[in-house]
């Protein structure tokens, strides 16, 4: 699994998935996506890591997504102490 | 059932589950973990509750706010999230909120915080007690959560009464209301700071006070580049007997600290000059603009930073001169220059000693792309709608404050700022600061300009390392007393000309050879061109010029503005004509190859400075001029101090070059297509 850390710099909600740009500055991001495969776990999992993702972005507060090697989705979000 | 009570420190949200694993206690490290698990058999209303609980888990740890998790005993699982009660009968002294501002902000720390800027840290504290209490305080600040942390002392210290608990909207918009701490350097370079009170003593007795509703925030410091600005007083003579007026020290002082101040930038990287007006007093900030836009030319042809923003300072001891300035809206632009007067009027309101601060806060503001968005008497021209009502930086006092945080060197304080009274600098109101809305708006326009190439001359080294204006980069080669022609044969020339749209007006007013300068950026659509003419009346195609409109017009006025071009001519060119609406409206004849120049010469000293003379062959003709420049670093980098000049003489200004430094001095005389000069070594200014 990967690692992208930063701030979130970028965040667009949409039907079908969600779209972070998440890295130290607005020029050096990694585009990552939310998405959800409809079960009602997954979805909520789909919600709250955009509404974690929201609150990051509207707080200038780093995140740390996991995803695969060669794969944008989230699969995890943390936010580590300061 | 038991109750952990803590801030959030760690949260992670996994697709397993999906589980939402908190770490929760007064410290990074321990801290206790609990979970969230939402489980296939989970009810709607279930899975909802859970992920409630994991939002207000979440904006707990972003806002640094303390909470009570509620689980089962012997159970990590969580059964409820609450944020702690603030209880004044227990703890008479409660903490209201922590504000970190560097010019604007809310209480949600909304405005980005720029690294290295001062910044004050607000602590505002209410005391429901009913004897009031002096306090001092600390802060704790950490960068990480393994740095040792720094115990920061408040500058102040407070006095806290029971009439004012429980209003912090109230002790925001008083600076002694609230204890306030200047961040150390060493903790506001780029990213993270964790802050939190330490301790809160009371002054009387030096004991410590327990404080409630106790808030940790932690924010970001994002790097920012910096504002490159050159500041040039206009010298102008007046009257009979004649007086000579020009802007004080003073007003250059407190004009850039107050950008470095009121400005999303850590640093400003400035410098001065002072030249003489070639326009004959009482000229308008189209005539400065016009001398500035030359002056500038001829400074990016000597290997300026091309992001450098020139703004011209007139004093208003002669009369008063209205400012102006280019506004390049939608694309950055540092080119754009403006004007403004300075003085020591007060307008009723700024009492510093000058007002030539936040009125060349207003021009400059101009010149990043800000319109005015019409309030107090302005042209409402700020399509993107101004959002708070009558120009205010606030709507209330319970949102944006603005923040001076005062200047240590000028003896300034710091001072809060009701956004209901204050006003944003772009409106024509009364006490001028920026609001939110117009610090993002230039903090964005700066970041856009940083990408620009800092030079485009050729020689120049790659773009991003043109550094400070009195430390650019070496221009192109000159040969002199040989006329000034690229390799091509062609002559690149800076041409600024005065237009007025309306009357379909134009007047050439400088006409210079740059080399090494760019050929503009040709726009699609202008209704106003240049063409150069050849020798048998032979005409170049139109080149379709930009046309800076003056910032201040209103509906009525004529539609007045600046052109700032650069355009090659060959070395048969014998003229150049300013066309408006495919109109003739001005044609600039150059003269004969301008004299060479025998010497330049320091014939007189005075008070202010070093009087220079320069000696040519014969004197100048019409449509000659010279251009005089200046170097403080051998010959590096050069500033033009002069433009236009009809007189062989010129003074040195002494307050305007490092003391006790070598300067070097070059006379350019020029017919507007060629140019011959001279060198003087080694001139020292010293006072």
């Amino acid at each position: 699994m990967a690692e992208t850390s930063g701030l979130v710099q970028k965040l667009s909600v949409g039907q079908s998935f969600s779209c972070a740009w998440i890295g130290p500055t607005p020029t050096n991001t990694e585009l990552l996506l939310v998405t959800s495969s409809g079960s009602a776990a997954d979805a909520a999992f789909a919600g709250s890591l955009v509404d974690t993702l929201s609150a990051a972005l509207t707080n200038y507060r780093a995140v740390v997504a996991v995803h695969g090697d060669h794969d944008a989705k989230i699969t995890a979000l943390r936010i580590d102490p300061v | 059932m038991a109750v952990t009570t803590g801030f959030v420190q760690r949260f992670t949200w996994l697709k397993g589950g999906p589980t939402a694993c908190v770490w929760v206690g007064s410290a990074p490290s321990p801290a206790e973990l609990l979970y969230i698990q939402i489980l296939p058999a989970d009810s709607a209303s279930t899975v909802a509750f859970k992920r409630a609980m994991v939002g207000l888990l979440v904006k707990a740890q972003v806002t640094g706010r303390e909470v009570d998790v509620g689980h089962p005993d012997g159970s990590a699982e969580v059964t409820s999230v609450a944020t702690t009660s603030c209880n004044p009968n227990q703890t008479p002294l409660q903490l209201d909120a922590i504000e970190i501002t560097q010019a604007v902000q809310d209480l949600a720390q909304a405005v980005p915080l720029i690294a290295r800027k001062r910044t004050v840290v607000r602590v505002y504290l209410s005391n429901y007690a009913s004897a009031p209490a002096t306090v001092r305080g600390e802060l704790r600040l950490r960068r990480g959560p393994s740095d040792p942390p720094l115990i920061l002392p408040s500058l102040n210290a407070t006095v806290l009464d029971q009439a004012q608990a429980g209003n912090p909207s109230a002790a925001r918009t008083d600076a002694t209301r609230s204890l306030n701490f200047v961040l150390p350097d060493s903790h506001t370079g780029p990213g993270p700071l964790a802050i939190s009170i330490a301790d809160v003593t009371d002054v009387v007795s030096g004991n410590p006070i327990a404080f409630g509703c106790d808030r940790r925030p932690s924010v970001w410091f994002h790097a920012s580049p910096p504002l490159r600005v050159r500041i040039v007083g206009f010298r102008y003579t007046q009257g009979m007997p004649p007086v000579t007026y020009t802007p004080t020290n003073l007003d250059f002082q407190m004009l850039l600290s107050w950008l470095g101040r009121a400005y999303p930038v850590s640093q400003v990287l400035s410098s001065t000059g002072l030249v003489d007006a070639t326009a004959p007093p009482p000229f308008g900030c189209g005539d400065i603009n016009a001398q500035l836009a030359a002056l500038r030319a001829l400074d990016m042809s000597s290997g300026g930073d091309q992001r450098t923003h020139y703004y011209g300072l007139v004093s208003d001891g002669g009369f008063f001169m209205r400012g102006c300035a280019g506004v390049p809206y939608s694309t950055p632009d540092p080119s754009a220059v403006g004007s403004g007067p300075t003085g020591p009027g007060t307008w009723g309101w700024d009492f510093d000693g000058t007002y030539g601060d936040w009125y060349g806060g207003h021009e400059l503001g101009h010149t990043y792309g800000r319109l005015h968005p019409g309030f107090c008497g302005e042209t409402p021209d700020d399509l993107l709608r101004y959002p708070f009502a009558h120009g205010q930086l606030a709507n209330t006092d319970s949102s944006f404050v603005g923040f001076d945080v005062g200047d240590p060197v000028l003896n300034l304080p710091l001072t809060a700022l009701r956004g209901t009274q204050w006003h944003d600098v772009m409106t024509y109101c009364n006490y001028q600061w920026l609001s939110s809305y117009t610090y993002q708006g230039i903090r964005l326009r700066l970041l856009a300009e940083a990408a620009l190439p800092a030079s485009t001359g050729p020689g120049a080294p790659s773009p991003g390392g043109g550094g400070r204006p009195d430390e650019r980069y070496p221009g192109p080669a000159r040969i002199e007393q040989t006329a000034a022609e690229s390799a091509a044969g062609e002559t690149m020339i800076s041409v600024v000309a005065r237009v007025n749209l309306t009357k379909r007006q134009g007047k050439l007013q400088y006409v210079h050879p740059v080399p090494g300068a760019s050929i503009s950026h040709v726009v699609d659509e202008s209704p106003v061109s240049l063409r150069v003419v050849e020798q048998g009346d032979r005409r170049s195609p139109e080149y379709p010029v930009e046309v800076r409109l003056n910032s201040e017009l209103s509906p009525a006025d004529d539609r007045e503005g600046l052109v700032d071009a650069v355009v090659p001519v060959t070395g048969t060119a014998r003229a150049v004509e300013l066309l408006i609406g495919g109109d003739v409206a001005d044609t600039f004849e150059p003269a004969r190859d301008p004299p060479a120049i025998r010497a330049l010469r320091a014939v007189g000293t005075d008070a202010d400075g070093v009087r220079m003379a320069v000696e040519s062959e014969q004197p100048i003709e019409q449509s000659q001029s010279y251009a005089v420049q200046v170097s403080s670093d051998g010959g590096r980098s050069w500033q033009t101090i002069g433009v236009g000049l009809r007189e062989p003489t010129f003074t040195l200004d002494r307050a305007h070059f490092p003391d006790g430094r070598d300067i070097e001095v070059r006379v350019i005389a020029t017919n507007g297509f060629t140019s011959r000069e001279v060198r003087h070594e080694s001139l020292r200014l010293s006072s």
